[in-house]
């Protein structure tokens, strides 16, 4: 049997329960044994999750023969194994770990978010790096850098904005607080010209019904260019554009940067972030109808479709709030930037992905 | 969650439930309604005699008592499961005195409220008070779904609130997140019997056995207690009601939800009047919400509601319709030292109380308790931290969600002494005459009835000396919400998550 047969939506593939049965995939080679670290975090950030382990990129070990759900629209990119370590040790570097039944790639661990959590949570291996550890869990390792544990910050308060479950209505408090915490990283990353402004989106895109922002902030300046407004930016204001299209290095002008997020003009000027926060809270205002397919959808089994997550095919069965980042999903194919933030680039697809409906 | 308790069904009794006693409606127990194992003391009886409604406890000299740390507060009584596999039905989400102090209500996640009888006081034991016990258990609340949001509205009551006591009967609020319910509970202890036509157990008799003629009369029979819902107050929030404050007129309350504040008149249940709304036209410039709102204790004009941005905006009802525009604002200018983008989370007021003088009110964020004179706008006239050694640890706390907690807060009787919760279990006082404070800890090992409790100590930072806890092993997972303050005595009811803990003074 090969591999594509038994990854059929719903299938036994997503095994591999941490306590104690084995992944069922044949191209997955059997754990010897489910031990406390092959079974990540218990919570992410206030939520409980249950961590499950997924074939690897065979890109990055060759044992491993192809599974066509990692390679499906969760682009390869250039992670080598050297970016994966910080994963836990039980399994071989590389292996990727899903959230349910999503895919992320492992170098998502080495990020802010996760990584904090998961230096905390787990026995790790003394040889292994801890300089991947970020934000404020440091303890042992060295203190990490205000601008990166600003970024864990930004980065945690976007994922804690997205998993808000939406079976009963999300704590507008809470939201907003989160929110507001979020414009006060963005304003001060802004002020202190690191702030990586994006475009709004191109105009035929998928619309977008829950937070983008994560992916938004993490496309790389490079991407953006020759990227046009929103198509509700009626009066367009070129001048604005190149600005986000400048480089992010310091010396970047602020002028045009800070109008993007002081100025009075339309909501759009202040970028798509803003844009994003709006639609939060319209999605905590109202829920569209396709999500009461999703509510009495079976849980485990076609709702965290993983091919669909993949190819973006959830959109057209519900119009609920995951599935215009679904349909980014496969849109979003851009190679991550090559620049000094690579991480960026992987977050984006990350995120994402990580994103449930 | 499975997808099938979305449809509300009766929740299943909790299987320490004992047989109650009968009642009007047969409520899924909660598991506070348990027996008191035999170290509480006393049987479980609902039976009370009659014609003592009220005043039947000697009052105790509260001026006379020194407060937090001059009180010596003893363990009196637990309720609720032992076991520490909590079910999330009986997670307590509301404590409340009556105003005599007779009776103790709580709600629960799932929807119940259960309302605790203090005894007629034993003139044999002298030394103790009346204990709590049960008095009547009902369903408040169920769980609804909105259909047109498809959102599940929970049945956790979230706030309770007493009427005072006009009649033989007693009237609570109780609210969850969209819908209030005025709940009547009475006594009934006689019944008609000897029908004419009617046996005893209600079935008709034949008529030709009808030869004489007899008229009802009322014997005495075992005390029931019988709730019922009144009045229902519904769809006229949009947003999670999260207070209800009963006005001192006793006609009107009000209702506030994130966004907004009704008016009602307890007798209308088919309109209320919005007295407050700070929804923006632009759902994305939101950048602000309710967090609690009260009514002064007595003008019946005033009332207060506090922000997530740590301010508090007193209204006066006299002055429009609509009171958006506030008529004080208490706030306090943030310290530049300790700024930190959590700062604004951890300046959330997460409840304001007045106190029963109606001269101050005291108001809780996340680290500290405050209390304003209601004449003084630009501070508070004192400053309690309650728990300053979590600042340090404001990440873990937002990355758990725990800076997210809302504790509540409460006055003494005196007003002299006010009391709020922490982690770990543990509940804190402040004497405002003494500036002296303490930390207790509700736990079953202090259990023995007028044990003493020993004050405990958090250690911040440096060396741990004996018997103070350090910060990194206080658990996160028992927080101590809700408190409430018997009005005349020193008895204090501290819910931690799923038990309920009496404490009394030291008599």
């Amino acid at each position: 049997m090969n591999c594509g047969e038994s990854a059929r939506p719903g299938s036994p593939w997503f095994g591999g329960h941490p306590d104690g049965e084995r992944a069922q995939c044949p191209c997955l080679a059997p754990p010897t044994a489910w031990d406390p670290q092959s079974c990540l975090l218990q919570f992410l950030y206030g939520q409980p999750v249950v961590w499950r382990l997924l074939c690897s990129d065979p890109g990055l070990n060759p044992a491993w023969p192809a599974c066509p759900l990692t390679s499906g629209g969760f682009e390869q990119n250039a992670m080598t194994r050297e970016e994966l370590m910080g994963l836990n040790s039980a399994g071989p570097s590389g292996w990727l770990w899903s959230r349910r039944s999503c895919v992320i790639p492992a170098a998502f661990f080495t990020q802010n978010c996760v990584g904090m959590m998961f230096a905390r949570g787990l026995k790790r291996k003394s040889a292994e790096e801890p300089e991947d550890v970020e934000g404020c869990s440091a303890g042992a390792q060295a203190m990490p850098s205000y601008s990166l544990q600003r970024q864990s910050l930004l980065d945690m308060s976007l994922v804690k904005l997205q998993l808000c479950h939406m079976l009963v209505e999300p704590n507008l408090c809470r939201s907003v607080l989160i929110a507001n915490t979020v414009r006060q990283i963005q304003e001060e990353m802004t002020r202190d010209g690191t702030w990586r402004a994006v475009a709004p989106q191109a105009a035929g895109r998928a619309p977008l019904d829950r937070l983008v922002a994560t992916d938004i902030l993490c496309r790389s300046v490079r991407e953006q260019e020759g990227e046009c407004p929103a198509p509700d930016m009626g009066d367009g204001q070129p001048d604005l554009v190149p600005g986000l299209a400048v480089a992010p290095a310091a010396q970047a002008p602020r002028s045009p940067q800070s109008s993007l997020w002081e100025g009075d003009s339309s909501r759009e000027s202040r970028g798509g972030f803003q844009k994003s926060l709006d639609q939060i809270f319209e999605t905590l205002e109202s829920k569209t109808s396709g999500s009461v397919e999703e509510l009495f959808a079976d849980v485990d089994s076609s709702y965290y479709d993983l091919d669909a997550v993949l190819t973006g095919m959830v959109g057209s069965t519900s119009s609920g709030p995951g599935s215009g980042l679904q349909a980014f999903a496969s849109a979003a194919t851009s190679p991550p930037s090559s620049s000094c933030r690579s991480d960026l680039g992987e977050l984006d697809h990350a995120v994402e992905i990580l994103v449930e409906t | 969650p499975p997808s099938c308790w979305l449809f509300c069904s009766p929740l299943l009794p909790s299987p320490l439930t004992p047989a109650l006693s009968p009642h009007r409606c047969h409520p899924p127990p909660s598991a506070l309604s348990t027996p008191p194992s035999p170290g509480e003391g006393g049987e479980f009886r609902k039976q009370r005699p009659r014609g003592t409604q009220q005043g039947h406890h000697l009052q105790r000299n509260m001026a006379g008592a020194g407060g937090g740390n001059d009180i010596q507060w003893c363990f009196s009584q637990v309720k609720g499961a032992v076991d520490d596999d909590v079910a999330e039905a009986d997670i307590i989400s509301t404590v409340e005195f009556n105003h005599s102090g007779e009776l103790l209500a709580t709600g629960d996640k799932g929807g119940r409220v259960v309302i605790f009888q203090q005894e007629q006081e034993n003139k044999i034991q002298s030394h103790s008070r009346g204990e709590y016990n049960v008095y009547s258990t009902f369903q408040s609340h169920e769980p609804e779904f909105d259909y047109l949001k498809s959102l599940e509205i929970e049945e956790k009551i979230n706030k309770i609130r007493w009427l005072p006591q006009k009649n033989a009967a007693q009237f609570l609020l109780s609210t969850n997140d969209k819908t209030i319910k005025l709940w009547k509970i009475s006594e009934r202890d006689k019944r008609p019997e000897g029908y004419n036509l009617k046996e005893e157990d209600g079935r008709y008799r034949d008529p030709t056995t009808v030869t004489t003629l007899r008229v009802p009369v009322f014997r005495p029979m075992d005390l029931m207690v019988e709730a019922s819902p009144r009045r229902i107050f519904a769809n006229a929030h949009t947003y999670h009601i999260n207070s209800i404050s009963i006005n001192s007129d006793y006609e009107t309350y009000l209702s506030a939800d994130d966004l907004r504040i009704n008016l009602w008149h307890l007798e209308i249940t088919d309109r209320s009047f919005n007295i407050v709304d700070i929804k923006p036209a632009n759902m994305e410039e939101l950048t602000e919400v309710i967090t609690a709102a009260e009514f002064h204790p007595n003008s019946c004009n005033t009332f207060v509601y506090s922000s997530s941005k740590g301010t508090i905006r007193l209204c006066d009802m006299r002055a429009s319709a609509l009171c958006d525009r506030h008529s004080k604002l208490f706030e306090e200018p943030e310290d530049p030292s300790n700024r930190s983008f959590f700062s604004e989370i951890i300046s959330s007021i997460s409840d304001v109380k007045f106190s029963h003088s109606g001269r101050y009110m005291m108001t809780r964020d996340y680290l500290s308790v405050k209390i304003w004179d209601l004449n003084m706008e630009n501070r508070p006239v004192e400053t309690y931290q309650v728990h300053e050694y979590l600042r340090s640890k404001l990440c873990s706390l937002y990355e758990n969600d725990c800076i997210f907690d809302k504790f509540e807060c409460c006055w003494n009787g005196s007003d002299s002494v006010v009391m709020t919760g922490s982690y770990n279990n543990f509940f804190r006082m402040f004497d405002r005459n003494t500036k002296r404070d303490i930390t207790l800890e509700a736990s079953r090992e202090n259990n023995k009835p007028r044990t003493v409790l020993k004050p405990r100590k958090v250690c911040a930072s440096g060396k741990r000396k004996k018997d103070e806890i350090s910060v990194d092993s206080l658990d996160f997972n028992k927080k101590i919400l809700h408190t409430a303050w018997h009005p005349k005595e020193n008895i204090i009811a501290v819910a931690t998550t799923n038990n309920l803990y009496i404490f009394q003074d030291k008599v």
